[in-house]
């Protein structure tokens, strides 16, 4: 399988396999287009990618190389959170930042999977929580005052899931 | 950034200046389109020239010392934190937005707010309306439910505020419809739900509802003559409204009204539920005219006491081009397995949910008709189909492995044999909600291990009253290593009456970060140190039924309260030995309380915890006898 070359954004460049490059729906459509897919010495630029994101995003679409491609849209497909293979969950013990970059990676990059991934485990870090412990989890300031906080309660209060 | 690519020496600088401007583009549109909040920690900024945009030189490397401080929620744009979202729960949402003012907003969209209503009560009319009033609210009033209420000029007021904005309307014990009168010229769906009386002779007027596109009416609402009457107004040409949803209930005075009404909005019914009081003339006729010419008729529910002549009748007049996904004929005792094989050969394509609940004389003769729909079908149900048995169930839904099937409801079905189920459960591959309340002889532990052991995606499990099963069947045992811990996504569980369940399970076992609906009602071996367990490991339980079990304390409600911060409902009917104090603990810490079920406990004097609930926390229902 020929190699193509990815620079992050720390002008580090990264050997890759254009197959598992190509888990990218970002990266195969500039290949594509661009018709670089021959080219050994192509560079594909990925000014919003750093190194040790780049890094891991491949390590990632390494393992996930094999996957079966997406098909169901995504009104249609069970939205659920606890379906997270144990060698993913391994491969997100990261940081705060780190998981962050990688969503935004995943979603500049256009890697479906690992955008999902990603989400799911903030999902998780929300899901069953109270106000409070969501905002220790993401060191988020209360910005309301006690009149607005009993304001958004009340809200709440008058809402039923329909 | 243009300038390294191209010095890097590549053979095509115009193929990859185009490639790096296509990249740029991306991103910029991306900007654009998502209003970033903050990008510190990403080389590009929305805009190139600008000076704050962090510069592409060494230093960008030395991040360890940005991402050091504590990572701010704003990292991530809004589309992103809008994808985490539509992973949570409304409840999780309704969280969410107490956090902060961003993720209120977030929280403000209208895909979000438009999965749940308003309520409007007595209690909290004065307030929701001085809200609105104030300021521009957020609150969405699509869909509002008007709830307990009497007619009122305050109630009027308010209605003259939303009412245009109202699409949805439900009241419930709230004949209040002097004062909808001529305020939602938007409405599309009315539902009157038990509100029995009118309070003035004007009736209700549903001409006004040029949009109207579905009415629901309740058995127990209005009298017959009301009902009528509504019916009438329905009529065409009269009104000129395309109803494409009707629920009704059919009574002997109206037979004539609700067919004609059938007939004259026949090509547009999309949903159809008719509850059957009392049974049908034997003239079917005029029911065939009206049910053939429903070619889009997607959902029949047909439930009650209606006769098998006019049933069948029924079933063959609607055109075999109706595309019919969902059939329900919850109680009707005529239905036969012949007619079932007739409506499982003409819909086989189409058919994803059937409801045969009540369908007493299905028995094994059954097999034919479900296997014609097992590739097709998501959900059956045929709790209290006693007659049927496990062998015929295997080879009706499962003769080969089934994937498709997501919802298997069997309450009563108590027949089934254990090896059957079992075989069941191996064949089955996308399980989502599973009933199985008194079959008793079917769920031993050993079913409850394959139950674990292959059913890992369940999102709900009913085995209430079912005996056999102990403490093994839930925490796995050498020979069957698989504890109910696996099922991680499980949110709703109802081990109701499993008596001979022990602390080990709420200790050990229901390890489950998802629950939210669990009922372990009369499990009599429960004990305080088992319940406080259970608030650890299975933290976000919002709905709690513990009635009947004895050995519950003051004190176990007050740890039930403390830690379950998200629980919502809570029953203790029964439980004999509290005292008034856990109602002043449940005051006390439960926030988000909404409901409290506690009948007859002895030693709680009932007046005066009402008194106490009215008036610390009068919007909590409560069920107190």
């Amino acid at each position: 399988m020929p190699n193509i070359k990815l620079q992050s954004s720390d002008e580090e460049i990264f050997d890759t396999d254009i197959q598992i490059a190509k888990c990218s729906g970002t990266i195969k459509t500039m290949l594509e287009d661009c018709g670089m897919e021959d080219d050994e010495n192509a560079i594909v630029p990925l000014p919003n990618v750093n190194s040790t994101i780049l890094r891991k995003v491949l390590t990632w679409a390494h393992y996930h190389k094999d996957d079966p491609q997406p098909t169901e849209d995504d009104e249609s497909k069970e939205k659920r959170t606890d379906d997270i293979i144990s060698w993913d969950a391994d491969f997100l013990k990261v940081d705060q930042g780190t998981l962050f970059e990688l969503i935004l990676a995943a979603n500049y990059l256009d890697i479906k999977g690992l955008l999902e991934l990603t989400c799911k485990t903030v999902a998780n870090m929300i899901k069953g929580k109270t106000p409070e412990e969501i905002r220790k989890t993401f060191n988020i300031k209360k910005d309301f005052t006690p009149a607005e906080e009993e304001q958004v309660r009340k809200e709440n209060e008058w809402c039923e899931e329909k | 950034m243009g300038n390294s690519l191209i010095t890097c020496g590549k053979p095509s600088h115009r193929r990859e200046r185009r490639f790096l401007e296509r990249l740029s583009n991306t991103y910029a549109q991306a900007h654009r389109k998502i209003e970033f909040r903050m990008m510190p920690l990403l080389g590009l900024s929305l805009n190139k020239g600008s000076t704050d945009s962090p510069p592409l030189s060494p230093e960008i490397k030395d991040r360890r010392a940005v991402r050091k401080k504590k990572v701010p929620i704003d990292m991530l744009p809004n589309e992103m934190w809008l994808e985490v979202m539509s992973y949570l729960t409304y409840n999780d949402l309704k969280q969410l937005r107490m956090v902060s003012w961003h993720c209120r907003d977030l929280v403000n969209r209208r895909k979000f707010m438009l999965q749940g209503k308003v309520i409007v009560t007595r209690h909290n009319l004065a307030a929701i309306r001085e809200h609105v009033e104030n300021a521009p609210s957020k609150l969405s009033f699509e869909r509002i439910e008007l709830r307990n209420l009497k007619q009122s000029p305050q109630l009027d007021g308010f209605l003259k505020l939303v009412g245009p904005e109202v699409r949805h309307l439900q009241v419930s014990h709230a004949p209040v419809f002097r004062n909808i009168n001529g305020k939602m010229p938007n409405l599309k769906v009315l539902t009157i739900a038990a509100t029995t009386v009118l309070d003035d002779n004007l009736g209700i007027n549903l001409k006004q509802f040029i949009n109207l596109e579905a009415f629901e009416c309740d058995g127990v609402s209005l009298d017959s003559a009301l009902k009528l009457s509504m019916l009438l107004q329905l009529r065409k040409p009269t009104n000129k409204v395309r109803l494409r949803h009707l629920q009704f209930e059919f009574t002997h005075d109206n037979e004539d009204v609700l067919v004609a009404v059938l007939r004259d909005h026949a090509k547009t019914l999309e949903y159809i539920d008719i509850f059957f009081s009392c049974s049908p003339s034997v003239e079917t006729l005029p029911w065939c005219l009206a049910f053939e010419a429903m070619s889009n008729l997607g959902v029949l529910k047909l439930s009650g006491n209606c006769h098998l002549l006019l049933l069948d009748s029924i079933l063959r007049a609607m055109p075999q081009e109706a595309p019919l996904r969902q059939l329900d004929l919850t109680g009707m005792l005529s239905l036969t397995n012949e007619l079932l094989l007739y409506v499982a050969s003409k819909w086989e394509f189409t058919l994803k949910s059937l409801d045969l609940m009540f369908c007493v004389q299905l028995n094994s003769a059954c097999i034919n008709a479900l296997r014609q729909l097992s590739g097709q079908l998501k959900c059956l149900t045929m709790a209290y189909c006693r007659e049927l048995t496990g062998v015929a169930l295997l080879k009706g839904i499962a003769s080969k492995p089934n994937y498709v099937i997501q919802e298997l409801h069997l309450e009563e079905v108590c027949f089934i044999d254990e090896e059957s189920l079992c075989e069941l459960l191996v064949r089955l591959y996308n399980l989502r909600r599973l009933s199985l309340d008194n079959c008793r002889q079917a769920v031993t532990d050993r079913t409850m291990s394959l139950i674990c052991k292959y059913q890992t995606g369940l999102r709900q499990l009913n085995i209430e009253y079912c005996i056999k099963i102990t403490d093994k069947g839930f925490l796995g045992c050498p020979d069957f290593p698989y504890p109910i811990s696996r099922l991680r996504g499980l949110r709703e569980l109802n081990i109701r009456g499993c008596k001979n369940l022990t602390d080990r399970v709420l200790k050990e076992a229901l390890v489950l970060p998802e629950l939210r609906i669990l009922s372990l009602g009369y499990c009599s071996l429960f004990y305080p140190e088992g319940f406080e367990a259970l608030t650890h490991n299975a933290p976000a339980i919002e709905t709690l039924c513990i009635a009947s079990c004895m050995k519950v304390e003051d004190d176990t409600v007050r740890h039930i309260m403390r830690n379950l911060k998200r629980l919502r409902s809570i029953n203790i009917s029964n439980c004999m030995r509290l005292t008034l104090q856990s109602i002043h603990h449940i005051l006390r810490h439960g926030h988000n309380m909404v409901e409290l079920i506690a009948c007859s406990i002895d030693g709680m004097d009932q007046e005066q915890a009402q008194r106490l609930i009215e008036k610390q926390r009068p919007q909590m229902k409560q069920v107190l006898l």
